[in-house]
């Protein structure tokens, strides 16, 4: 049935870009209400359907992600439910996220983009919201900037949850332990995760290779005290801000989101320096 | 071949409810946001023909909504409706409920309306019905009743106007939408029937709007890692239980082998008892592979709402009854409950092939690896995160 969509409430759909943990997204043209110069915008329809408390926690939720207006975060247009099924509209980015992007990417501007991401995680921990999907298919490359976009709104709509069960139990490597015990998302939470992202956008390769292949159960516990395996093409200082990120004890990863972009872009000014040098 | 009902005017009145029209018919449905939203759940609105058999399944008795449908059976009109929709004829105004059957010619009807609503007179009220602005063609708008004027003779409709979606004068007070899209029509310009158009609502709020709180920033890490600290009291229960420590000083449930915090061997623990506040006991696995922490206690039902101290998890299954099952957390016990439920509760123990069903109303404790199956509909696994010996 939802393969057939075509539309929902005044967008009209033109393609769809992929389906998550949570939702499918979809390359649409804006209805003329919004008055936007852009031809398109990226819509996303949730797929599990919410009661009425789910629902204003979220339309809460997203009214603060836009108060927190940064130039680092994918910009949140519009959002609302048809017969119950809820969607928003957001930018949209022609080049995709950074998962898909990576391969074309050189060192420094991966790191730059970073960089970016963390200050928009910065600016949403700054007005009380912890993003709780930080990874690369959430950043989206913007013209040689990154954008952070898709607001975890799993938990929002469903108290308690903790996986979808949609993805595999990789993208468990973002749940930092403290998350997995139980306790909310918070600032610590979304600098593990960036942690992570950093480590695959420079490698490839996750830095819980022990993840593969367990079960769900396993994998909760795997994550609980997770065996860190820093791949062999990161710089020194680079392994060591992955590894102080992904630090089990919160107290030993970089304090904010912003400490940890100022310690990205101190990674990218020393690649950039030595490529100037080479040249 | 055109109906007579084809030729009348039909000037929408503002209000909540959807008034529909198409070759041969006219529905209006009203009530309430919420029940609209019930009424057009999964519908194909494309046509009169759902629109009407949606109609006759719901159960209008004191929901304040209600609809009427008139229908052209070539033989005269077939009026059916249902609630609160009046069929105003030229001397009479009657209830769903008491309206006849038939009428011979729609120059008798003057108006179907909301039964709160009074008819309102062309050229006073309607001031803008006569120059088309509120004139309906074909299509489904929003709109709490229609009001007939026969003495307009509209030439036929071989290419019937678009209907406009409703400009500001019509919309609803909520922020409920509805529009009216079109296919586009042949090569040779005649219109495909029936499906020409599909009508939906939607709501959407304003991201913009100005917060009801000032956003606060998140708390530093501060010393008090390690404890749950300013949860939402509704969301998470903070519970005192006996535990042990294990020679980092993290709390673990008694029988513990391995600390869940650190991961050290509790063997070289100190067996004593101490109180703390009650970890993750572990997750509900659900057999679509969403998991749920078991923090807090969960109501588990079809489209299940919060009940008191209890988090919903809702499920999309007719099997599956509005509380099926609640799980309690009682000190390091997780329990099952049945809630009455249509089509029952079993559970089975991870070693043990056999299913047992749950007595509605008592509460079994689940051990760790147990399934717990719902109606015959739905399986759930609770995984415990911490390994304990057996008893
Ligand atoms: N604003 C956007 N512009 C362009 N492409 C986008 C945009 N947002 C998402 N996408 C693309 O849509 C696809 C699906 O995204 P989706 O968020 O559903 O999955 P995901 O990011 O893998 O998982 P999750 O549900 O956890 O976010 C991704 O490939 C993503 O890059
Ligand atoms: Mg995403
Ligand atoms: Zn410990």
């Amino acid at each position: 049935m939802r393969r057939s969509m075509t539309r929902i409430a005044d967008y009209e759909f033109l393609e769809e870009l992929g389906e998550g943990n949570y939702g499918v997204f979809w390359r649409a043209r804006p209805p003329a209400r919004l008055g936007l110069t852009a031809p398109y915008v990226a819509v996303k329809v949730l797929h599990h359907r919410s009661h009425q408390q789910g629902y204003d926690r979220m339309a809460n939720e997203l009214r603060v992600y836009h108060a927190a207006a940064s130039p680092h975060l994918v910009q949140i247009y519009d959002a609302g439910h048809e017969d119950g099924t809820i969607f928003y509209a957001s930018e949209f980015s022609e080049t995709g996220s950074l998962a898909q992007a990576a391969n074309s990417l050189t060192r420094s501007v991966k790191l730059r983009c970073i960089a970016d991401i963390a200050r928009g995680a910065h600016a949403l921990h700054e007005v009380g919201l912890a993003h709780r999907d930080v990874k690369l298919s959430n950043m989206m490359l913007f013209d040689g900037t990154a954008k952070l976009g898709d607001l975890g709104l799993a938990q929002i709509l469903n108290p308690g949850q903790q996986s979808t069960g949609m993805g595999s139990v990789g993208s468990l490597a973002h749940l930092a332990p403290e998350t997995i015990r139980g306790e909310k998302a918070g600032r610590a939470s979304d600098v593990f995760a960036l942690g992570v992202s950093l480590h695959s956008l420079l490698c490839g390769a996750s830095v819980f290779p022990g993840l593969d292949g367990l079960s769900l159960r396993d994998a909760f516990v795997f994550m609980l005290q997770p065996t860190t395996v820093i791949h062999p093409s990161l710089s020194e200082s680079e392994a060591r801000l992955v590894a102080a990120c992904v630090a089990v004890d919160s107290a030993d990863r970089p304090s904010t989101a912003d400490e940890f972009a100022r310690k990205v872009e101190l990674l990218a000014s020393a690649v950039e320096s030595v490529d100037g040098q080479t040249s | 071949m055109t109906s007579p009902l084809d030729e009348v005017r039909c000037a929408v009145l503002p209000g909540d409810g959807i008034v529909g029209r198409w070759p041969g018919g006219l529905i209006v449905v009203v009530g309430g946001p919420v029940l609209l939203d019930r009424f057009f759940d999964g519908i194909d609105a494309s046509g009169l023909e759902p629109l009407v058999e949606r109609a006759r399944t719901i159960d209008w008795a004191g929901k304040g909504g209600g609809y009427l449908a008139v229908i052209d059976r070539m033989d005269g009109l077939a009026v059916e409706g249902g609630g609160d929709c009046d069929l105003v004829l030229r001397d009479r105004r009657l209830s769903a409920a008491d309206a006849p059957a038939a009428v011979a010619d729609p120059s008798l009807i003057e108006a179907v309306l909301d039964r709160r609503r009074t008819v309102p007179t062309v050229g006073s009220d309607l001031p803008v019905a006569l120059d088309g602005a509120l004139g309906l063609e074909r299509g489904l708008v929003p709109g709490a009743g229609v009001r007939l004027i026969s003495t307009w003779r509209a030439p036929s409709l071989p290419t019937p106007a678009i209907a406009e979606p409703p400009s500001p004068p019509i919309a609803p007070p909520t922020k409920a939408h509805a529009i009216v899209t079109e296919q586009p029509s042949l090569p040779d310009g005649t219109q495909i029937d029936a499906s020409v158009r599909s009508a939906r609502t939607f709501e959407v709020f304003t991201i913009t709007e100005p917060l009801e709180n000032e956003p606060a920033p998140l708390p530093m890490v501060s010393e008090s890692f390690g404890r749950a600290t300013e949860e939402p009291a509704e969301l998470r229960q903070q519970v005192v239980v006996q535990g042990i420590m294990c020679p980092n000083d993290h709390f673990n449930h008694p029988r513990s082998r391995i600390c869940v915090t650190c991961g050290t061997s509790t063997d070289e623990a100190s067996l004593e008892l101490v109180r703390g506040f009650r970890p993750i006991l572990g997750y509900l696995v659900l057999d679509d592979g969403t998991s749920y922490q078991l923090n807090q206690n969960y109501i588990i039902g079809r489209l299940a709402i919060a009940d008191e101290g209890f988090v919903p998890i809702s499920l999309d299954d007719d099997g599956i009854s509005r509380r099926h099952a609640r799980i309690e957390l009682h000190g390091w016990d997780v329990a099952l409950i049945d809630g009455d439920s249509m089509n029952g509760t079993r559970y089975q123990t991870p070693d043990s092939e056999l299913w047992s069903e749950a007595t509605a109303g008592r509460p079994v404790v689940l051990q760790p690896g147990s399934r717990v199956d719902l109606g015959g509909r739905r399986t759930f696994t609770f995984e415990a995160v911490y390994r304990i010996d057996a008893q």
